[in-house]
C-alpha cells in the first residue's frame, strides 16, 4: 500500500472530509487514490500537505513540492525593505516621539521628489505606532478643516471651530505623547503651517511635516517657524548601492553587501528605480536555483548580462 | 487643562476599545507609569473595575507592577494588535490589496487577506477592480477604530 493510502487511513477523516480541504468531491479524492484522477501525484502531495497543516498528520509526512526553477533563493515579494531612507524616518519619529526628549524644536521636516517612497515610509511607520496620527493635507483645507482632520485622527471626534479643535487635541495629546505626521505639506500655505506650529507650542504635539523641496523655502521664509525644525533634516535620496545590499539580504537572504562590485553593477542596471531591481532580482534567483548557486558573485552577473534586456 | 476623559475619547487615543488594551498602551507610552497614572488617567472607569483588569492582566503575565506600584508592560504584541494596525493602516492607503496591506503594516499575507474578505463581506471596504490578480479595495468606513466582528479564516 503506498504513503499516501495510509496517510488518509491514518488520519482519521471521511474522504468527504478529505475532498473539503481541496475543494473536491469524495469520488474525486477515491479516484486520486486510486491513482486515476488526472495530475494525481500534485494533488496527493497537496493533500497531504493540507492535512500536516491542519494538524490531521505529523509534519514528516509533508512531501516538499519542488518549484519550476529549484528551491534556492527566493524574492519575497511582502518584504518592507528598510533603506536607508526609511532607516531615517524612522530615528527621526523615534526621537520625537520618545518621553524623555525636549519639545523645543519638535517640527520634523522630510523633504524628497515625488516617487521617492516618503508616503509609504510614513505610512509604514503609522501603522506600527499606536502614538501617530497620519493627515493627508488635502488642497483646499482651511485651518478649522485641517484642525478638525488632526483632532478626528486623535481623539476621534471634532468641534465646529478652530478653539474647539485646539482644545480637542491639547485633550488627546495630554494624555500620551502624539506624533502628528502631515503628508504632502509642501502644498500648505504659511497660514496653515503657522496654525501648526500653535498646535505644537500649545498643545507639545511633535510634528511631522512631508514633501516635495518647496517646503523647505516655506519654512525658511518664517525665522519662528525655522528654528524650530528637529535636526536632522531628512533629504530622500536615491537609490545607492548599500540599499541595493540590504534589499538582497532583507527580500532574499543572500549577502552582497562584501561586494561592492555586484552592489554598483546592480545598481547600474537598475537604474535607480526600485521596480527594475526587483525584477532583476527575480531572474537572478531563477538563474542561481537553476544551477544550483548560493552566492551572487561578479560571475553571476557576467553570466546574467547577456540575456538582460 | 483637565485630564478626565470620555470611554469614547480614551478609545480613540489608544485605538481600542478594549480595556486592559488601552492600559498596555498607556504604559507603553511612558518611560514610567504609577498604578496612580493609571487611576487618574482612566478616571471614569469604576475603581473596582480598574482593580479587577489590572489584577487579571497582572496574572495572565501582560503586566508586572513591582512593590512601588510601577507598572511595566510585558507582551510585545496584545491579542488584536496585528487587526488594529491593519485597520490603521487600510484608513492610511484608502486604495489597497491585500498583499500591499499587508506589506505596510508588516502582518502576513494570508491574514490580510481574512481580514479584507471580512470587511468586504460587512461593507466596511468595497472591492472597485482588480491589481493583477489581486482584488483592490477601498476604504469606505469612516470609523476611526476597527469594527468588532469575527474574522472569517479559510480552512
Amino acid at each position: 500500500m503506498s504513503t499516501f493510502n495510509e496517510a488518509i487511513e491514518s488520519c482519521g477523516l471521511n474522504l468527504t472530509e478529505i475532498g473539503a480541504l481541496v475543494d473536491l468531491g469524495k469520488s474525486a479524492i477515491s479516484r486520486i487514490k486510486a491513482e486515476t484522477y488526472p495530475n494525481w501525484e500534485h494533488l496527493q502531495k497537496t493533500i497531504l500537505n493540507k492535512l500536516v497543516q491542519a494538524g490531521y498528520l505529523s509534519a514528516d509526512m509533508v512531501i516538499a513540492e519542488p518549484g519550476l526553477f529549484g528551491d534556492g533563493p527566493k524574492v519575497d515579494p511582502n518584504a518592507f525593505i528598510s533603506t536607508q531612507n526609511v532607516q531615517a524616518v524612522n530615528a527621526l519619529c523615534d526621537d520625537l516621539l520618545d518621553p524623555t526628549t525636549s519639545l523645543n524644536a519638535s517640527i520634523g521636516l522630510i523633504v524628497g521628489s515625488a516617487g521617492y517612497g516618503k508616503t509609504t515610509s510614513l505610512q509604514h511607520y503609522a501603522a506600527m505606532n499606536d502614538s501617530v496620527a497620519y493627515v493627508l493635507y488635502m488642497e483646499g483645507y482651511t485651518l478649522v478643516g485641517m484642525m478638525k482632520a488632526i483632532a478626528f485622527e486623535l481623539i476621534g471626534t471634532s468641534g465646529r471651530t478652530y478653539l474647539e479643535n485646539l482644545a480637542l487635541i491639547d485633550r488627546a495629546t495630554s494624555v500620551v505623547r502624539k506624533l502628528i505626521i502631515i503628508d504632502e505639506a509642501d502644498r500648505m500655505p504659511i497660514r496653515l503651517l503657522e496654525g501648526l506650529r500653535n498646535v505644537n507650542e500649545r498643545c507639545g504635539a511633535p510634528i511631522l511635516l512631508s514633501g516635495e523641496e518647496s517646503i523647505t523655502a516655506k519654512m525658511d521664509s518664517q525665522p519662528r517657524l525655522h528654528s524650530r525644525i528637529r535636526k536632522p533634516e531628512i533629504k530622500f535620496k536615491a537609490l545607492n548601492h548599500i540599499d541595493v545590499a540590504t534589499f538582497y539580504e532583507e527580500a532574499i537572504g543572500l549577502v552582497i553587501s562584501h561586494d561592492e562590485q555586484v552592489c554598483r553593477q546592480l545598481l547600474r542596471w537598475a537604474n535607480r528605480d526600485f521596480r527594475t531591481l526587483v525584477n532583476d532580482a527575480h531572474h537572478l534567483c531563477r538563474i542561481m536555483n537553476t544551477h544550483g548557486l548560493t552566492d551572487l558573485t561578479a560571475e553571476v552577473l557576467n553570466e546574467y548580462k547577456p540575456y538582460r534586456k | 487643562m483637565s485630564t478626565s476623559l470620555t470611554g469614547n475619547e480614551r478609545e480613540a487615543i489608544f485605538q481600542t476599545a478594549v480595556l486592559s488594551r488601552q492600559i498596555v498602551r498607556f504604559i507603553k507610552s511612558r518611560p514610567v507609569v504609577t498604578r496612580q497614572d493609571i487611576e487618574k488617567v482612566f478616571t471614569d472607569v469604576p475603581r473596582k473595575k480598574l482593580s479587577g483588569a489590572l489584577r487579571s492582566m497582572k496574572y495572565r503575565g501582560a503586566i508586572k507592577i513591582d512593590d512601588q506600584g510601577v507598572c511595566t508592560a510585558l507582551l510585545e504584541i496584545t491579542p488584536g494588535e496585528l487587526a488594529d494596525r491593519l485597520w490603521k493602516t487600510a484608513r492610511m492607503m484608502r486604495r489597497f490589496t491585500a498583499k500591499s496591506l499587508a506589506k505596510t503594516a508588516e502582518v502576513s499575507p494570508r491574514f490580510a487577506s481574512d481580514c479584507c474578505v471580512t470587511w468586504s463581506e460587512h461593507r466596511f471596504i468595497i472591492r472597485i477592480g482588480s491589481d493583477h490578480r489581486d482584488a483592490l479595495y477601498k476604504m469606505v468606513s469612516t470609523d476611526l477604530l476597527r469594527p468588532n466582528i469575527a474574522r472569517k479564516t479559510r480552512r
